[in-house]
């Protein structure tokens, strides 16, 4: 930290606290800007003229503005960067108050040494960049969260309120934002489904169940109901308890899945057409001749053409044969006649 | 004691009797012949002609209305009509299934599965059993 340049903002009316500071800091910091403010209006000045500063440290009694209205007015004007109180044990009780309206660190004047004001603007830049860095992330989060291509929402897992849904949900289920919002997961389940949702609501409840998944129907905006996968899992949002869903649509997949399975049970009676339908004529035709053949065994001319007869009968049966052979390849173990 | 074979044709297809009927005749078996359109019909021919004493060989299609093949030979099964092993039921189908054949041979008590038509060297060879 001794070699990072820094910039220190102090704001002081007092020139001797003033001066001590100023040594405090130089004894501590190599590469060291300090600006100086004594009043508040030099402060609003010196913040809107887009001065970068690492740290402000602040007295909190000014002669043209004081108190708690200063620390908000000087936190709201600097966007973020860190602040550190200077006081007097007199206004103790507001420094500690504003810490928890993000104020870094309060130092009393009495007992400030070079130590303790180093340690404190070292922590207090520390802290703010850490904080950056976890901001940052919340947005990396958020933008997964948003631009995900399959339609995602949070929902309370109490009233089942939605509490954040994303653009793909926005888009694959026709509300806005806003309407969705102001929704809770039933109205986007078809009325004859609700009774099952409060069941398995109950259920999931009960059986403290963290990840889910399933086949659901869900209704859109427009009416149209669609076959949606789910998978859903226990998280907390803004300390509410909350599940986190993703809907898949397969409505698609399932139509095809059906014409597959439809056009494979036709195939299946085909076969089975073959096997038992088409035979039947040509295994009387067969059994015909075997009969003519036994009568008939004197008579040349008729011998030829039943012979002939026979070939191409016999031909057929092997066609046949072959296109069963070939169908059960397709699997027909499953079919039933009926 | 020579036993007399008594032949049952199971099968609603009229050609098939009328063929079966001829070849065994042409073969010059005296056996009686009955021929019985359904399943049904056929158990009660079977139990109408029954006697321990005789022996029975049945061709019997699977593929018929009221009372299929299969459906026959459940019935035959749980009425136990082959304690005294003298009744053979040849499975006779125009089918080449293989699923068909299968539950042929785990059903247990069918001699033989023959796809139609049946060859005279078949008949023979059963007739002299």
């Amino acid at each position: 930290m001794e070699n990072t340049k820094i910039n220190v903002l102090v704001v002081e009316d007092n020139p001797g606290d003033y001066l001590l500071i100023e040594d405090h800091l130089n004894e501590k910091f190599n590469h060291l800007v300090i600006d100086h403010c004594a009043d508040y209006q030099s402060v609003l000045t010196r913040l809107d003229s887009g001065k970068d500063s690492s740290v402000i440290l602040l007295d909190l009694n000014l002669p043209d503005f004081d108190g708690m209205a200063l620390v908000e007015s000087v936190q709201k004007k600097s966007e973020g960067v860190p602040i550190i109180i200077l006081t007097g044990y007199s206004d103790i009780k507001i420094a500690k108050e504003s810490l928890s309206k993000g104020i870094s660190d309060f130092l009393i004047k009495d007992d400030i040494t070079a130590e303790n004001l180093y340690k404190a603007i070292v922590y207090a830049i520390e802290r703010k960049k850490f904080l950056c860095e976890q901001q940052k992330s919340k947005v990396v989060y958020q933008h997964l969260f948003n631009f995900t291509p399959q339609p995602l929402w949070l929902y309370d897992a109490e009233t089942l309120q939605f509490l954040d849904v994303n653009e793909a949900a926005v888009r694959k289920y026709g509300y806005s934002k806003e309407e969705f919002l102001s929704m809770t997961i039933r109205e986007i389940r078809p009325k004859n489904e609700l009774k099952a949702l409060e069941k398995q609501l109950t259920k999931s409840e009960e059986e403290r169940q963290q990840d889910f998944a399933g086949l659901y129907t869900h209704t859109l905006k427009s009416g149209e109901n669609i076959q949606v996968e789910i998978h859903s899992g226990d998280m907390e949002y803004n300390g509410r308890r909350a599940r986190i869903v993703l809907s898949n649509d397969i409505t698609d997949k399932l139509t095809h899945l059906k014409t597959i399975e439809e056009q494979n049970k036709k195939l299946k009676k085909i076969a089975w057409t073959q096997s038992h339908i088409v035979r039947a004529p040509i295994s009387r035709i067969l059994g015909i001749l075997n009969l003519i053949e036994m009568i008939t065994e004197d008579s040349d001319d008729l011998s030829f053409l039943l012979s002939q007869l026979r070939v191409s009968t016999n031909e057929m049966d092997t066609i046949v044969r072959d296109i069963v052979n070939e169908s059960q390849l397709i699997n027909l173990e499953n079919y039933e006649n009926d | 004691m020579k036993t007399t074979k008594i032949i049952l044709i199971i099968d609603d297809d009229d050609i098939h009797q009328y063929i079966s009927k001829k070849t065994i005749a042409k073969l010059g078996a005296d056996s009686p012949v009955f021929s019985c359109p359904n399943g049904e019909i056929g158990l009660e021919k079977l139990l109408q002609e029954y006697s321990k004493d005789e022996h029975f060989i049945i061709f019997l299609d699977i593929n018929m209305p009221i009372m299929n093949g299969w459906e026959f030979i459940e019935k035959f099964l749980s009425l136990n009509l082959n304690a005294n092993d003298n009744i053979d039921i040849y499975l006779v189908s125009s089918s080449t299934d293989s699923v068909d054949i299968k539950k042929a041979d785990e059903s247990g008590c069918i001699k033989e599965f023959l796809s139609k038509p049946i060859a005279i060297e078949k008949y023979k060879s059963i007739l002299k059993e």
